[in-house]
């Protein structure tokens, strides 16, 4: 059996977190139309304001918007190696809000806040919920939102001393 | 649910207007026979939206190994379970689960059409509760129900339309849950 411990970080099990702790991820990323209109076009959003610069020109944006699942996807994947490197499931999300629209160019870092910390029915893993902010290279909050995510505990799955 | 306090962050005027080429002449270029081309209308006004109507959304999807990979790997989302398959298989999957965000994007994806194609700002997204895991060459569908109708104050040219998305796989297992509220041009707008 693969050594699970040895792959993942040892301070992000379920014990690690504390409610009100505040994160600023190590790592932004700039939206291209690699993320934008690739995943658009996969995920089948058929909504021209995402792909279609020509018509984007004329309105009042003056050039395409990403994709909100993108944006959020993102968020999420950039809070994830800190906050979810351990987890066992998503559950849920709730609170997705779209503050202000992401250009191809503009990059993407995010922020998390712990909000609760709970067991679950699993002995072996627990819940944390998460607050995620996505911030663009202005300091300007692009969207956040409230994440659950069930997570290993480290008297369970972490390395043994 | 109130939605009352979500306000677009769109400037008071219509998203786009499809209509906008013609006005600037990008049609004096085009062949003589094409410019009575019939316009193929796509998606849905505010007024196409009732209380309680429901849309089983078109096509379906068939999710593949690697493009959830490719997702999981472009937005960062470094939870082994999404791309180490011994890593999944660890944790009692028998093969890397899709990554959620990506069956959370693309059920919204297949949504488009009916629901938001047209434009408008997509202003966020509620209550989301994960079913069952999907795994490659699962094949999934969607349908929305609409919830709430409601008038824009910064923008009258919309109304902003909450509707409750499900994604199911191909054994009708509920695979996501949400509600979404979108700004949704009025016909008046877009005619």
């Amino acid at each position: 059996m693969l050594d699970t411990e040895a792959l993942t970080g040892n301070e992000t099990y379920f014990e690690n977190f504390t409610v009100g702790d505040v994160m600023k991820h190590a790592r932004g990323k700039t939206v291209e139309p690699l993320e934008n209109v690739l995943f658009t076009n996969l995920t089948m959003n058929t909504a021209a304001a995402h792909f279609d610069e020509a018509t984007m020109a004329s309105a009042p944006f003056g050039q395409r918007v990403v994709y909100g699942g993108v944006t959020a996807s993102l968020m999420i994947g950039l809070a994830s190696q800190d906050t979810s490197e351990n987890g066992l499931s998503e559950l849920s999300m709730t609170g997705l809000r779209f503050r202000s629209p992401v250009f191809h160019g503009d990059t993407v870092y995010a922020f998390t806040q712990v909000l609760a910390v709970e067991g679950s029915d699993r002995e072996d893993a627990g819940i944390v919920t998460f607050h995620h902010w996505g911030v663009n290279q202005k300091d300007v909050v692009v969207c956040e939102c409230q994440r659950r995510v069930l997570i290993k505990r480290h008297s369970h799955w972490g390395k043994r001393r | 649910m109130d939605f009352n306090h979500i306000e677009p962050f769109a400037s008071t005027e219509a998203w786009f207007d499809p209509h906008e080429h013609e006005k600037i002449g990008w049609r004096k270029m085009l062949p003589e026979n094409l410019k009575s081309a019939r316009r193929m209308k796509k998606g849905n006004r505010f007024e196409d939206f009732q209380i309680g109507r429901i849309f089983e959304h078109h096509w379906g999807r068939t999710v593949r190994a690697s493009e959830s990979i490719l997702f999981s790997t472009l937005t960062l989302n470094f939870n082994p379970t999404y791309f180490n398959k011994c890593y999944a298989e660890a944790l009692g999957h028998q093969e890397c689960p899709v990554n959620p965000c990506f069956v959370f994007t693309l059920v919204q994806g297949l949504s488009v059409e009916d629901l938001s194609e047209p434009g408008g700002a997509f202003l966020g997204i509620d209550d989301l509760e994960y079913g069952a895991s999907v795994y490659p060459e699962d094949t999934i569908t969607a349908r929305s129900t609409v919830k709430a109708l409601r008038a824009s104050n910064s923008n009258p040219g919309t109304g902003i339309v909450t509707w409750h998305t499900e994604g199911f796989n191909q054994r009708g297992e509920r695979v996501i849950s949400f509600m979404r509220t979108n700004q949704v041009l009025r016909a008046e707008v877009a005619a």
